[in-house]
């Protein structure tokens, strides 16, 4: 397949190429994200974009993967609010489109989602944005329902793997009949597991010409316009919406009428509950709702339910976004059930998980919650684990180029300044800057925060000399109308750009200034960092090789002493991908290095690099390096003051 | 040994455990597609999305006819396979009283700057890990793998030696397909060779 070459090798790690298949009927083994992807394929998407951003990034990848065979152009774009506006066009035109992006990515699009209510599409427009409740992977639990729900758009939850290939499908069904955007949101659980489906066809209708009608149709408007739009979206859209939400069968209503209890259930917790049930001797008295469309809800099944059972709990992740609408319905209904949840401390906050879930239902019918293993034993093995030295549960690799960097940065920057100075960071494997021993970041909230975060902190008078880094996918995403502001309005700041070529920490993803190749790896022109920031008036530009540490500090005291915006551009590929370019960490194209024993003087100068690379067995111990993982960057030879870390023989 | 597989087919709960860079999602990919063409029901969990390297990764296997979510809680591991003997004590609350570990002997020692503890003994770590549970496989999978070519393919040793146990009621020959169909290009003569060393360790263990 064309595209394979170019997806992430992490990427492929992960799939099995299932989802280009076309077996309709055939069992096979998709996560949630190959699931989404699947239903986009079975849909006959036409467009696909996104930014990559864990967890969400596979399905683009996913995309990128069937490019070729199902005729889909699939792009990675330079940030989510490009990557939807790019799916909407594709969408006024009369193709089927989808932008897929991680839970925060969807803070970038509201300006254009909000916007589109009303603009009426011709085709079909689908939002995958993925959840990450309990924040494993993003850095923030933030509830996206809500998201949806103030752009006035559906949005639909799976429960299980299979329900996310099938309701991406319907969910272009929605979008298409009713020419408006529709959010699909699994999360995080849900994507990163891997389950059986069932293959559906792919729809591969004979497509009519793509145009775009040029009678106002597609231009947001003022006053009477907009207000006649959001009108109509209410009278008529919104309104018809209701009526198919209720009439959907994945919004599926258990009620035989004789139960005392009931449970509303969405995402996966509607899984946990179905598996708690089969084990629990009370399930057949259980009435519930699984709720497959969160905003707009199923309304007459809930008011069905809650006139029927005594108590009803509502079990949903993150927020009570489907309980606080439960509990709004209930004023409209005479004789209603109690509604338990988030609000009444039934359920807790946040993510929920199979024990949660059953101890909840347990409570709400009265029975005592009996857990798998005995208590002890779980006490026991967690007082045995705390004793073990802790690991980091993210690491730098090792080589890592931003390591070199950051090193060269401390030196020249405690140079000129001593202590004073401010490091504002982004989102990024350099984020793991904030752990000991490198230790360089002072701010960081999200992606393009550096430069303007740093530029606020300069204007408000705080001492210090401002710092700002970003990778190079960062770079692109955000930064650049943050690096103008900070010329037009004349802050003394300096932006170091750590470009290792790729989008690191999502898995390598091209970008604008990598590889040279789109997602699905057709060639094209890369851009350069260094040249950008020229053209963004910077009058001061550094390039540097950040393995040269000597040439590294040299550039970046002269910029830190700029007054004004100084742009250092640390370039050197990924060595996760150098390393792979040499055919491995063992090939014999590694120059490995050593520490003499006999030279050593236990200084632990190297260690303040913190290459992982580079250990020490106890406290006495001098620094050693392992063999199994040095990939030959040979800067921790370039810190040794005694000459003592060299090649080995 | 005793096979997972009941009346309704086989029903296990399966917890790998390792390093990120070890392989614990190959394992789980190549394990629950041969589960899954064997006719199972299953639903893994995995760890990944952000920079993982080196750093405790799991994958988690759940098999059983009315499986529908992912994810093994406290106590439920049925089947635990380690591929660092101390991320794989790391994990112990998970494992069920009688569950059978199997863990590569292997260490891997963390950063000393961040983990400002010594290291413990393996035997120490085995010795703990068979006070917890039902039974501890142990072997040096990583010497095994270099045996036959590169210690990177220490997982499939360990996947040989799991399904060469008879635990999972699993065909050889399906499973080594399905290795040979999903390891990564170039690598599948490795990871073969190291999955039929494993075995061929297994057979000694449990003649």
């Amino acid at each position: 397949m064309r595209g394979e070459r170019y997806v992430g090798r992490t990427f492929r790690k992960f799939t099995t190429y299932d989802v280009v298949r076309d077996e309709p009927g055939a069992v096979v083994l998709l996560n949630g994200n190959e699931a989404v992807a699947r239903g986009a394929i079975e849909a006959g998407v036409t467009v696909a974009t996104g930014y990559p951003g864990s967890p969400a990034t596979y399905i683009l990848e996913n995309l990128a993967l069937a490019a070729e065979r199902y005729d889909i152009h699939a792009e990675w774009s330079t940030n989510e609010m490009v990557a939807y506006e790019v799916a909407f066009g594709a969408a006024a035109t009369g193709a089927k489109a989808i932008a897929s992006m991680k839970n925060v990515g969807m803070n970038w699009i509201m300006d254009p989602l909000r916007n589109s209510v009303g603009l009426e599409i011709k085709g079909a427009l689908v939002v995958a944005v993925v959840d990450d409740p309990g924040s494993d992977v993003t850095t923030n639990e933030q509830d996206s329902r809500y998201l949806a729900r103030f752009a006035e758009v559906p949005v639909f939850t799976p429960a299980t793997i299979q329900e996310a290939k099938d309701l991406t499908v319907e969910a272009f069904r929605f979008s298409e009949e009713l020419s408006i955007p529709v959010v699909v949101c699994p999360t995080r659980q849900l994507v990163y597991a891997r389950g059986n489906v069932t293959l559906g066809p792919v729809r591969r209708v004979k497509r009519r010409a793509p145009r775009l009608e040029k009678n106002f149709r597609f231009v947001t408007g003022l006053g009477v316009m907009a207000v006649s739009r959001h009108r109509k979206h209410h009278a008529q859209t919104l309104k018809r919406l209701d009526g198919m939400v209720d009439g959907l069968s994945w919004n599926e209503l258990k009620l035989d009428g004789d139960e005392e209890v009931g449970v509303i259930a969405s995402g996966l917790p509607y899984s946990y509950v179905a598996e708690a049930l089969d084990s629990l001797p009370f399930r057949d008295d259980v009435a519930w709702l699984k709720v497959a469309t969160p905003y707009p809800l199923p309304k007459g099944k809930v008011a069905k339910l809650l006139k029927s059972v005594n108590r009803v709990l509502v079990l949903e992740e993150v927020e009570p976004f489907i309980e606080e609408q439960v509990m709004a319905l209930t004023a409209t209904i005479r004789e209603h059930a109690e509604v338990l949840g988030k609000s009444t401390g039934h359920v807790p906050v946040g993510e929920l998980d199979r024990m949660t879930v059953k101890e909840a239902l347990c409570r709400v019918y009265g029975v005592p919650y009996k857990p798998t293993a005995p208590p002890e034993h779980i006490a026991r093995a967690k007082q045995a684990a705390s004793k073990l030295p802790f690991r980091p549960f993210v690491s730098w690799c090792p080589g890592c180029p931003h390591l070199a960097s950051y090193y060269s940065l401390k030196k020249a920057v405690r140079k000129l300044f001593g202590k004073n100075y401010n490091v504002h960071g982004e989102i990024g494997c350099y984020q793991m800057a904030i752990l000991p021993p490198v230790e360089m970041v002072d701010t960081c909230i999200c992606m393009g925060s550096s430069t303007s975060v740093g530029c606020g902190v300069y204007h408000a008078g705080a001492p210090g000399k401002n710092i700002a880094t970003m990778g190079d996918s960062s770079f692109f995403h955000a930064s650049i109308p943050a690096l103008i502001n900070a010329v037009y309005n004349k802050a003394d700041i300096t932006v170091i750009v750590l470009d290792n070529r790729t989008t690191g920490a999502t898995g390598h993803q091209p970008h604008p200034g990598a590889f040279g190749v789109t997602a699905t790896g057709e060639p094209t022109r890369t851009l350069d960092v260094a040249e950008v920031a020229r053209a963004c008036g910077v009058d001061l530009v550094e390039v540097v090789d950040p393995y040269n540490l000597k040439e590294t500090q040299e550039a970046m005291e002269r910029a830190l002493s700029h007054k004004g915006v100084s742009v250092v551009v640390c370039r050197r590929v990924c060595a996760v991908i150098a390393v792979r370019q040499k055919g491995g960490v063992t090939s014999p194209e590694i120059q490995k290095y050593r520490v003499d024993e006999g030279e050593c003087t236990n200084c632990r100068k190297c260690m303040e690099l913190g290459c992982p690379s580079l250990y020490i067995e106890s406290r006495e111990d001098k620094p050693k390096i392992d063999r199994l993982t040095c990939v030959g960057c040979g800067v921790c030879g370039q810190i040794c003051p005694v000459g003592a870390i060299k090649p080995e023989e | 040994m005793h096979s997972f597989r009941f009346g309704g087919g086989l029903m296990v709960n399966i917890f790998v455990v390792g390093l990120g860079g070890q392989g614990t999602i190959m394992f789980s990919k190549i394990l629950s597609t041969a589960l899954l063409e064997a006719g199972c029901n299953l639903i893994t969990k995995e760890t990944t999305g952000s920079t993982h390297r080196d750093a405790p990764v799991t994958s988690e296997i759940r098999v059983g006819p009315n499986v529908r979510s992912p994810g093994i809680m406290d106590g439920e591991a049925d089947v635990v396979v380690g591929l660092e003997p101390m991320e794989c004590l790391r994990f112990a609350r998970k494992y069920s009283p009688s569950a059978t570990v199997f863990v590569n002997t292997h260490p891997v020692y963390p950063p000393f700057t961040i983990s400002r503890r010594p290291y413990p003994e393996v035997g120490e770590i085995l010795g703990v890990l068979k006070e917890l549970t039902g039974r501890v496989v142990a072997l040096d999978a990583t010497k095994l793998a270099e045996d036959v070519g590169g210690g990177s393919a220490a997982n499939m040793v360990m996947l040989g030696v799991l399904v060469g146990s008879g635990i999972l009621d699993l065909d050889l020959g399906r499973v080594e397909e399905v290795i040979s169909r999903l390891a990564p290009r170039g690598a599948e003569k490795l990871n073969v060779d190291a999955f039929r060393a494993g075995l061929r360790e297994a057979e000694k263990i449990f003649r």
